[in-house]
């Protein structure tokens, strides 16, 4: 493998030719590490190196725990969702039918003098519904 | 890979290259690359883990509240059902009642 190195800035080229062990020891850390041949290089010839905290595996592990638990949770969000939906849409329907029932219902008692209805809990839901 | 491979470094790495063998640099550095290379995989992890971390703690939270909000819409879609039936029914007998009345009425005005 032929190696060219130029300046970012400037003009001036070093060229060197890497024998195959070389070579395939750098394709090596590139296909392991999942890096560009040139950053294996370039962190050789920049000499930025660093020292690992040795716990790649415990990391790895924790990553791949946390993927599927957002796997799960994406899985029972979905319908969750769609059933939650299902359901509004459900009671807006029953809101609807309800609105007319406790209008006939003071109509009725109107025209019987019997005390009107006054039930809260129930017209408030029916707005809710109403309005969503 | 390919046969050639160009890099560009910052001047002063490419300058203190000069007068050096590159080759036996490269073949002396490779260990400490492989540990820097484990370095990088693990930063990334980290933040990786950071970021579904985050993602999760909004995913849960958010689960939560349809959770909430599907329950509380079971409870409702209940009591409205209890509701209509219920004012189905009184609806019924109060119209019995009213046209009960209307007749009385209609007979006293007839009369």
């Amino acid at each position: 493998m032929k190696l060219i190195i130029k300046p970012e800035k400037g003009f001036g080229r070093i060229e060197v030719e890497l024998d195959s062990e070389l070579a395939g020891e750098i394709n090596r850390l590139s296909e392991r590490y999942g890096v560009p041949v040139e950053r294996v290089i370039e962190i050789t010839l920049t000499g930025e190196f660093k020292e690992p905290l040795r716990d790649l595996d415990e990391l790895e592990e924790k990553a791949r725990e946390l993927e599927k638990r957002v796997w799960e949770l994406e899985g029972e969000y979905a319908p969750l969702r769609f059933k939650a939906y299902g359901l509004s849409e459900d009671n807006k329907v029953l809101a609807i039918e309800l609105s007319g029932l406790v209008a006939e219902n003071s109509q009725l008692r109107r025209f019987l003098r019997l005390k009107l209805e006054r039930d809260l809990e129930l017209r408030k839901l029916i707005s809710y519904y109403l309005q969503g | 890979m390919s046969e050639t491979t160009e890099i560009k470094l910052p001047k002063e790495h490419f300058k203190a290259l000069k007068g050096q063998d590159v080759t036996e640099l490269l073949r002396k550095s490779l260990p400490k690359v492989e540990e820097t290379l484990i370095a990088e995989r693990e930063e990334f992890l980290r933040e990786k883990i950071k970021r579904l971390e985050e993602k999760l703690r909004g995913m849960e939270e958010e689960i939560d509240e349809l959770r909430e909000f599907y329950e509380k819409a079971l409870r409702d879609k209940e009591f409205m059902m209890t509701e209509r039936d219920r004012l189905k029914k009184e609806n019924a007998e109060l119209k019995t009642e009213f046209e009960e009345k209307r007749r009385e009425l209609e007979k006293v005005h007839g009369a």
